[in-house]
């Protein structure tokens, strides 16, 4: 099964990652197997926001640049503005990065 | 009103249950992982979500047992678990071995000027990456997620995503489908 990394930068990601450099670093676990650890996160992580979540949002704003690299594509946004139902956060400047979803159906 | 985060919580308890269930059945069962370094991996994990606010629930008493590195770290290490260097600095040993008996051709000078030109060239190349990388790495929000389509009209995109992440003001929101709008 095809799987994204781009999940690893998130909290949860990097809160992982961590766990996992600071016990090979320490002996206690070995690389190889942290790895194979992350593998499993970056699946269970895309399985999870298939079908544990159901939040739909818009996002709107000014684009400032755009590009288009190895199938994903960067967005950053100025004047961004969130919104889900009736709550909404505002941020001046946003990175949105978007993997390409046909890519795992394949 | 702003966004909840409330299932944020649910579903991140979720993702670690499902990592640590999953390599139980792949990596402890063929006994390539001991199931005490499994629950470390667990606990600590938790224990650093729970630390950053992402997650809600008490640091059990296993993570405790961690801030006491040095027993624990003498226990559980093998000489399985050694991290292989030598190898790695036999490569670079060869690589430069390799490239030494270069210099002593014919053409030593005339290559050794075109490289040092390359170079110069490709150092300022460097720079400019570097200073784009550092706009891309200093904006604080940021959102992972998939693309099913994204359409430009004139100046105006409209796009498409889902199975995203959301850390935007300090918060983590996920979300199935999210529709953009955005004006270039």
């Amino acid at each position: 099964m095809a799987t994204f990394e781009l999940y690893r930068r998130s909290t949860i990601g990097m809160c992982l990652t961590e766990t996992l450099d600071e016990m090979v670093q320490s002996g206690t676990l070995s690389p190889e197997l942290a790895i194979q650890v992350l593998v499993q996160f970056d699946k269970s992580m895309t399985e999870a926001l298939e079908s544990q979540v159901k939040t739909k949002v818009s996002i709107k704003g000014h684009l400032h640049t755009y590009r288009f690299c190895d199938n994903v594509w960067t967005f950053i946004l100025q004047d961004a503005m969130f919104k889900s139902d009736d709550r909404q956060e505002n941020v001046s400047r946003v990175k949105i990065v978007a993997c390409d979803s046909k890519l795992l159906t394949q | 009103m702003v966004l909840s985060t409330s299932d944020t919580s649910t579903s991140y308890n979720y993702v670690i249950d499902d990592v640590i269930n999953k390599s139980r059945c792949e990596l402890v069962y063929n006994g390539e992982l001991e199931e005490s370094v499994l629950s470390q991996i667990q606990s600590v994990w938790k224990t650093k979500m729970i630390q950053a606010g992402v997650i809600t629930g008490t640091i059990e008493t296993s993570a405790v047992a961690i801030s006491a590195p040095p027993i624990l770290q003498a226990t559980l290490q093998t000489p399985r678990d050694a991290i292989p260097l030598p190898e790695k600095m036999s490569i670079k040993k060869e690589c430069d071995e390799f490239y030494i008996p270069q210099q002593d051709g014919a053409r030593d000078e005339a290559m050794v000027d075109v490289d040092e030109n390359e170079e110069l060239l490709n150092e300022d190349d460097d720079d400019e990456e570097d200073d784009m990388d550092d706009d891309d790495t200093n904006i604080p929000h940021l959102v992972m997620c998939q693309f099913d389509k994204v359409k430009r009209c004139k100046n105006k995109w409209e796009c498409k995503f889902n199975a995203g992440v959301m850390q935007i003001n300090g918060k983590n929101v996920l979300f199935s489908q999210a529709t953009g709008d955005f004006n270039f």
